[in-house]
């Protein structure tokens, strides 16, 4: 990958005025908000605070938006014709999607931080070194495939489309993985279809934290799984638009 | 390396062979087997109406879109491997620039891509446009961004520049300014190659005319060749017991047809050619001088290839 080319997305991604909202406001905000939400409801007997539960929730809800708003950003230079000009460079096609990927994972690693901040620092949350990790790191690692995911919407859309493709896309995503409310509070097929959504699995991974969740190494996996098949659809996307003409 | 100048390629070959270049989209014959060598250092102009095949052939020049059929090879390498190697640098039709990036910025990026670029500054300086370097693209006139994308072509350092209707969109001032900020690459010994339906910009910037129609090529001429033709007038009149190599011998005769008594002169100096004729035959009547069409000229260049043997490449 090249350095150049990097820097430069990521300057123009950073640049966009929405990016601080959705990186630092967004996620930040969500997770303050549901915490005052909760509390009024929460059992006053329960072993675990309100403000852990939402922890890892919120932190993949960062990471999930993050990802795919930065993601769908390409849909405006393929419209443009920007991607034709790059073809004109040295700039192999793996080396421009990776760069778009590569932005898009940089770009999640705030949004947990600032969620894993507001925890410790108004919700008194207290972890282990390892509890951060998956909460933070951990959890915008187990983002790639929203970046993706993001990238693949961007390849598919129009200009017009993508946005609202988008947002019900994160939406659907947010309230079958059980980042909004907890699937347990909902009936039982909300719980089946989340266990075939990576978004459920990345909050999984994040509650291995708080010592709430399954098998983290399982959640790696099947978010591993979504991964490659993301990554395979976009290649084919992309070999199949330069083929169009 | 070759001394002389930093050429890519370190080589004096042929900048551009075509073989047999044939690409159709589904029922649309776009090109239909075109066979083309260009040379290390010529200008030449790809004219032709809309729908004759330009732009389907640069983007196979430049390895965008793959033939049905038939080679292409840039400096003795396949599109692909050219691009890799900086050897080509292209101004494709509605290249884009990014909305949100300085001109600095993207011509900077994309230097960074190749392997041997020249410094940003001097592109911008090339393309004339080193005052608007810390521009956003949302910011500038059409003329402005069509500047900044020759610079962007402009910045590999390519042996090989392809324009694909540069000045598109442009009014008569701005086209000039544009062939102006042009002229310096040009001078320097590179090859160029633009597609263009202006036949002034082909007259005025081009070494070497290759005229496109229906997906082939039916004209490839030396300027002088074309711009005798494209200046020229039908002279008719009716001569009795005229022959041939009598009218042909006349001044600035480019072609002759005879019917009967009817001849018609394509001559690229109609004035000279009419004062001969009268004087040569004072009984020639119903003279009429007459403007040739762009196609006519062009018509005629070809047969005249045709008949010389070929003279194209």
């Amino acid at each position: 990958m090249n350095l150049g080319y990097l820097a430069l997305e990521l300057r123009r991604v950073l640049r966009e005025p929405g990016t601080l909202l959705f990186v630092i406001g967004f996620p930040g905000g969500f997770y303050l908000l549901e915490a005052v939400i909760f509390e009024s409801q929460w059992p006053p007997q329960s072993a675990i605070d309100p403000g852990a539960v939402l922890l890892p929730a919120m932190a993949g809800w960062g990471v999930l938006i993050s990802g795919m708003l930065v993601g769908a950003r390409v849909v405006n230079e393929r419209e443009a014709g920007w991607q034709r000009q790059l073809r004109l460079t040295p700039l192999t096609g793996s080396g421009y999607l990776l760069g778009k990927v590569a932005v898009g994972m940089l770009v999640s690693i705030p949004p947990p931080i600032v969620v894993a901040l507001a925890a410790a620092l108004f919700r008194d949350v207290r972890l282990d070194l390892g509890g951060w990790l998956f909460v933070t790191l951990l959890t915008t690692l187990g983002g790639t495939p929203f970046a993706l995911l993001g990238l693949l919407i961007g390849q598919l859309g129009n200009k017009k489309n993508t946005q609202q493709i988008i947002i019900i896309g994160m939406l659907m995503l947010a309230i079958f993985g059980g980042i909004f409310i907890p699937l347990d509070a909902l009936p039982p097929w909300f719980a089946y279809i989340g266990c075939a959504t990576p978004s459920y699995w990345l909050t999984d991974l994040g509650r291995a934290g708080v010592e709430m969740g399954g098998d983290p190494m399982r959640a790696a996996a099947i978010l591993l799984a979504w991964t490659v098949m993301l990554a395979g659809a976009v290649i084919w996307r992309y070999r199949h638009d330069s083929a169009r003409n | 390396m070759d001394e002389t100048f930093s050429s890519k390629t370190g080589r004096r070959d042929t900048a551009v062979r075509v073989q047999g270049l044939c690409k159709r989209y589904g029922e649309v014959h776009a090109v239909k087997g075109v066979d083309l060598a260009i040379e290390a250092g010529e200008v030449v102009a790809l004219l032709g109406p809309n729908g004759a095949g330009k732009s389907t052939m640069v983007d196979m020049i430049v390895g965008l879109t793959k033939p049905d059929s038939g080679t292409v090879q840039v400096f003795g390498l396949p599109p692909r491997q050219a691009v890799l190697e900086g050897v080509i640098g292209a101004m494709l039709q509605e290249g884009a620039l990014l909305d949100d990036a300085t001109v600095t910025e993207m011509v900077g990026m994309v230097a960074s891509l190749h392997k041997n670029p020249m410094p940003v500054r001097q592109a911008l300086r090339k393309a004339g446009i080193e005052d608007l370097a810390g521009r956003r693209s949302t910011k500038l006139s059409q003329g402005q961004k069509q500047r900044v994308r020759f610079a962007v072509a402009l910045v590999a350092d390519p042996d090989l520049l392809l324009l694909d209707e540069p000045t598109a969109g442009m009014d008569v001032r701005r086209r000039h300014e544009f062939w102006h900020s042009m002229q310096e690459f040009t001078s320097s010994g590179r090859t160029v190659m633009f597609a263009t339906h202006y036949l002034e910009e082909a007259e005025e910037f081009a070494d070497r005319v290759v005229f496109l129609r229906d997906g082939r090529i039916v004209a490839d001429g030396s300027v002088a060749q074309v711009r005798s033709l494209a200046a020229g007038r039908t002279l008719r009149a009716t001569v009795a017991g005229v022959d041939e190599p009598a009218v042909r011998a006349l001044p600035s005769v480019v072609n002759v047809e005879i019917r009967h008594d009817k001849v018609a002169v394509l001559s690229s100096d109609s004035d000279t050619t009419l004062r001969a004729l009268l004087s040569r035959f004072p009984h020639a009547r119903d003279v009429e001088v007459v403007g040739v069409g762009l196609d006519e000229a062009f018509l005629a260049l070809t047969s005249r290839t045709r008949t010389s043997g070929g003279a194209g490449s």
